[in-house]
């Protein structure tokens, strides 16, 4: 018995090590059954690396579809429409926007993200690289937010500093931040 | 400055290919070849490559090579007006008036795009070969020849044998005609890392699908200035230009790559560290992600999406052995395993 309890306190370890940290809001009252066509919007970028929107849109989306829950826009669709209706990819959205381009677009709901923290800080005299990223989605009826998630991954975990492992990958960490989000939602 | 000069790609653009000797009977009855050639190099002061005898040397080495197999090569000259007039600057710039002209002006029935990379470790030729005046990809090659195959020293200039080599490499037999559905594929889209390995990646899927299945590839650089003569930006495909493209190709479906790096984050070191990573293989490589996206031209909608990781560090064996991969390995290696995630079988089963 005490083996066993050891053994879930060294599980619960590794699990809390290798853990992001996230804290979520959901609309309960929105019905979210009548949401089947979503598209991504471009991400903004508040890191120090130039392609970092870039590449959390491209984790994002490929995450989102492999969901097989929405029917999602190519991103092309979308920059196109928001040509077409004078949006800035850069700019917040006002509500009015959001149910403009969700009208242009024909879909129910708006994803966008904020990369926050992006890239590899020095941590004890290792290199981790660590992204910090919001996500949000509104509805396009009202042009409300109806989802929120900010996550923070980093590349360590319990294992790799018992082991000596280096840090996850940029990518591996981009992933695992972006499915913590996605499980607030899905 | 110097390094950063000497770090930048170099794309020179060459055409065509000379008559060494008098054409062999009978060769007027073989296809027509019309020859668009870039070269691309880096750290040159280290290597001391001679750009311009490289040049003439391969556009000799393949106008003899494809005589030799019954292609009647279109002289240089000839094709270098064609492209000064459609402005075909890189490989991507490839359109259909370029075509058009190289098949009813110049009597071309084959064009062979071809990217020569000399690096430290050797040299690569990336090849496609495309039917004119339609532009469809009938073949892609890619041969890579190391500096110390067949050379007997820096002095009796490797490169030379190197040539020879790629040119050996390629397959002169004319490709079959494909019958089977179309397939429109964008150029890969960079993201942190050059232009002309996002190309790479989109030659290695396109030359994955060839091998994999029969249907009629439209060449990519093709449906690229299609969309920028038609005035919609690929990057900004709507409905109206999925409609032309449905249109002009007999398509229902697009494909869109990209090519994301994951360097060091900025573009300009990832220039530096790209610049020779053809032939230097493997931990100075940054990680690449392959996306691919099926995107239906009708409603916009994309029908599959998927990513494939390409970490670069070396792969180690049980054994310590290390197994170290040069970009056309793993590029090609990710090709193979997104054309097997989207293969027709699984097309329609979905």
């Amino acid at each position: 018995m005490k083996r066993l309890g050891l053994g879930l306190w060294l599980l619960l370890v590794v699990l809390v090590g290798c853990s992001p940290q996230t804290s979520s809001y959901v609309n309960d009252e929105v019905d979210y059954s009548f949401i089947d066509r979503a598209a991504v919007l471009p991400f903004q970028n508040l890191s120090q690396d130039l392609h970092a929107g870039t590449r959390m849109h491209s984790v994002f989306t490929t995450a989102v579809l492999e969901k097989d829950a929405l029917g999602m826009v190519d991103l092309g669709e979308t920059l196109a429409a928001m040509a077409r209706l004078r949006i800035s990819p850069d700019a917040a959205l006002t509500p009015e926007q959001i149910t403009a381009l969700g009208e242009e677009l024909q879909v129910q709901a708006l994803f966008h993200g904020v990369v926050e923290e992006y890239g590899a800080e020095r941590v004890s005299n290792d290199r981790v690289y660590m992204v910090t990223a919001t996500f949000t989605m509104m509805e396009t009826q009202t042009g409300s937010l109806v989802w929120k998630a900010q996550v923070h991954s980093d590349g360590t975990s319990f294992l790799r500093k018992l082991f000596g492992g280096g840090s996850a990958s940029l990518f591996d960490v981009s992933r695992n931040a972006v499915d913590q989000a996605l499980e607030t939602l899905f | 400055m110097k390094r950063l000069l000497r770090h930048v790609l170099l794309p020179c653009l060459l055409t065509a290919a000379w008559l060494p000797t008098a054409p062999a009977c009978g060769q007027d009855t073989g296809p027509s070849l019309a020859v668009v050639l870039y070269l691309s190099a880096d750290t040159l002061d280290d290597l001391k490559l001679p750009l311009t005898e490289i040049r003439r040397d391969l556009t000799a080495s393949l106008a003899r090579h494809y005589t030799a197999a019954g292609y009647r090569v279109i002289p240089a000259a000839r094709i270098d007006a064609a492209v000064g007039r459609w402005r075909v600057r890189d490989e991507r710039s490839i359109s259909q008036p370029f075509l058009d002209t190289l098949h009813t002006e110049l009597g071309a029935s084959l064009l062979l795009v071809a990217h020569l990379r000399a690096g430290r470790d050797g040299m690569s030729l990336r090849t496609r070969m495309l039917q004119l005046p339609v532009g469809l990809v009938r073949r892609v090659q890619w041969p890579i020849v190391s500096w110390d195959a067949g050379a007997e020293g820096p002095e009796s200039e490797p490169w030379r044998q190197a040539l020879l080599g790629l040119c050996r490499e390629l397959d002169t037999i004319p490709p079959s005609s494909p019958t089977g559905p179309a397939r429109l594929l964008l150029p890969a889209d960079p993201v942190g890392c050059e232009p002309e390995h996002a190309m790479a990646a989109t030659c290695a899927l396109l030359q994955e699908w060839l091998q994999a299945e029969d249907c009629r590839l439209p060449d990519p650089a093709l449906v690229y200035t299609f969309l920028a003569q038609a005035g919609v930006p690929p990057s900004r495909l709507d409905a109206s230009g999925r409609h032309l493209l449905s249109e002009q190709f007999g398509a229902r479906e697009l494909w869109r790559l990209s090519l994301i790096a994951y360097g060091q984050g900025t573009k300009a070191v990832s220039r530096a560290v790209l610049a020779d990573d053809s032939f230097v293989p493997t931990s100075h490589l940054p990680d690449f992600d392959l996306n691919l996206r099926r995107i239906d031209l009708e409603t916009g909608l994309v029908l599959d999406g998927g990513a494939l990781y390409l970490p670069a560090a070396p792969d180690r064996g049980w054994f310590g052995t290390v197994h170290r991969h040069n970009l056309k390995d793993r590029i090609g290696q990710a090709a193979a395993r997104l054309r097997d995630e989207y293969s027709p079988t699984k097309e329609n089963q979905r």
